[in-house]
């Protein structure tokens, strides 16, 4: 799951998957209006509903990754 | 300033602020630590706030707005049009609340106030050239650049270097209102959905003088009977629904006997008159509804056919929106 995560992330937010994996515990890597997107993009793939703490708290891929892995599993 | 200027989107609206709002205000621009690096700070107390409201309302040429979503009436972000001068004016104040979508709409409804409303002809806005992901997002919105402006900014005790970015009514309606409206309108369908769940299309409603003689031309287009005719004496109708792999199923309506529901439409020779949405949260569907002002015409009542409650509402004049609890 971890690197269907980070590609489609680098998808949105046009970054290499490389520079996401060496950054992924940091905030700040995308803007509010991609953030919108990349949420939208993640509940497509994953079949999911983020709620809207959860798309307060995935503001690093790190941390997407973390709560992808608890809504799916 | 006092101003009285709304304006509401698909999702969202924008609303002035008023005294009401000044604990909203605080809870919002404290909300985020690391937000508040580039944004004014400001006291937790409530009369200090009040007090700059009042002194904003003695303000010509500044308004500002609360964002509010417009499915559940919660505010959701702050954003202000100030220094109207020579019918160019600044934007910003910008703050939306952790886990909210209102930024695309919010945006959306900030131009169309600004150009459409106050007729600006240039909107601008200086962002703190180490506030990297706001600078990003003006980039890839995208709005026009002017440049770096050196020590322009001061904030909580320090001088800061900015990046002006602006926007024309040419420009927006050019290069960033399609984007925007088309994002909004995902967000509200999905703003929806995390309300009454999933609002799932049914059917389209056909009001006929003869079920039977409207079905033979049905038939061309390859249409054949679900079920069998049905009779709902208390809506005073009798209806056929009937389907086509590929197509929206259609119930086709006729009066019962010294019945007049359908009169108005087979007068006005109006055919389709209603789409009909499954929901599985019909009281809070109602609710949303009502607040976006859709006037009901038909409370909830037991459908015949389905034996579920169902509901009309009126979506524009003449045509009718149907719900259906599921």
């Amino acid at each position: 799951m971890s690197e269907q995560v980070f590609q489609l992330i680098s998808e949105v937010s046009k970054k290499s998957v490389e520079e996401l994996k060496a950054s992924q515990n940091d905030t700040g890597l995308w803007d509010s209006l991609l953030h919108v997107e990349l949420v939208f993009a993640l509940e497509a793939e994953f079949d999911i509903f983020f709620s809207p703490d959860e798309i307060a708290e995935i503001d690093t891929p790190a941390k997407i990754v973390e709560i992808l892995q608890l809504k799916v599993a | 300033m006092k101003h009285d200027l709304h304006i509401d989107g698909i999702a969202y609206r924008l609303r002035p602020v008023t005294l009401c709002d000044a604990q909203f205000i605080i809870d919002l621009r404290l909300e985020d630590q690391d937000r508040n690096k580039f944004i004014n700070r400001i006291s937790s107390d409530l009369e200090s706030q009040k007090d700059w409201l009042e002194r904003y309302f003695e303000r010509e040429g500044d308004y500002y707005f609360v964002v509010e979503n417009k499915l559940n009436g919660d505010p959701e972000g702050l954003v202000g049009i100030y220094d109207l001068e020579n019918s160019k004016a600044e934007w910003g104040r910008w703050v939306i609340k952790k886990g909210s979508l209102a930024t695309t709409e919010c945006l959306d409804l900030l131009f169309k106030i600004a150009f459409n409303t106050l007729e600006i002809d240039e909107l601008y806005c200086r962002t703190i050239c180490d506030n990297v992901r706001v600078v990003s997002l003006h980039d890839s919105l995208p709005q026009l650049k002017r440049g770096v402006l050196t020590s322009q900014i001061e904030l909580n005790g320090g001088n800061y270097d900015v990046v002006e970015h602006y926007t024309t009514p040419k420009h927006y309606s050019e290069k960033i209102e399609r984007s925007l409206e088309r994002k909004a309108t995902l967000i509200f369908q999905r703003n929806l959905r995390s309300l009454i769940g999933k609002l799932e299309f049914h059917h389209i409603g056909l009001a006929t003088s003869s079920i039977e003689e409207e079905f033979k031309l049905y038939r061309f287009l390859g249409y054949e009977r679900e079920g069998t005719q049905f009779e709902d004496h208390e809506q005073g109708i009798k209806g056929q629904f009937i389907i086509a792999s590929g197509q929206p199923r259609i119930e086709l309506l006729e009066n019962l006997k010294d019945s007049g529901t359908l009169d108005t439409w087979l007068k006005n020779r109006v055919k389709m008159y209603h789409f009909a949405y499954k929901t599985a949260n019909i009281e809070e569907a109602i609710n949303i509804l009502n607040r976006n002002r859709i006037r009901i015409v038909s409370p909830l009542k037991m459908s015949s056919y389905f034996k579920k409650r169902i509901c009309f509402f009126m979506l524009s004049p003449g045509f009718l929106l149907e719900l259906i609890e599921d």
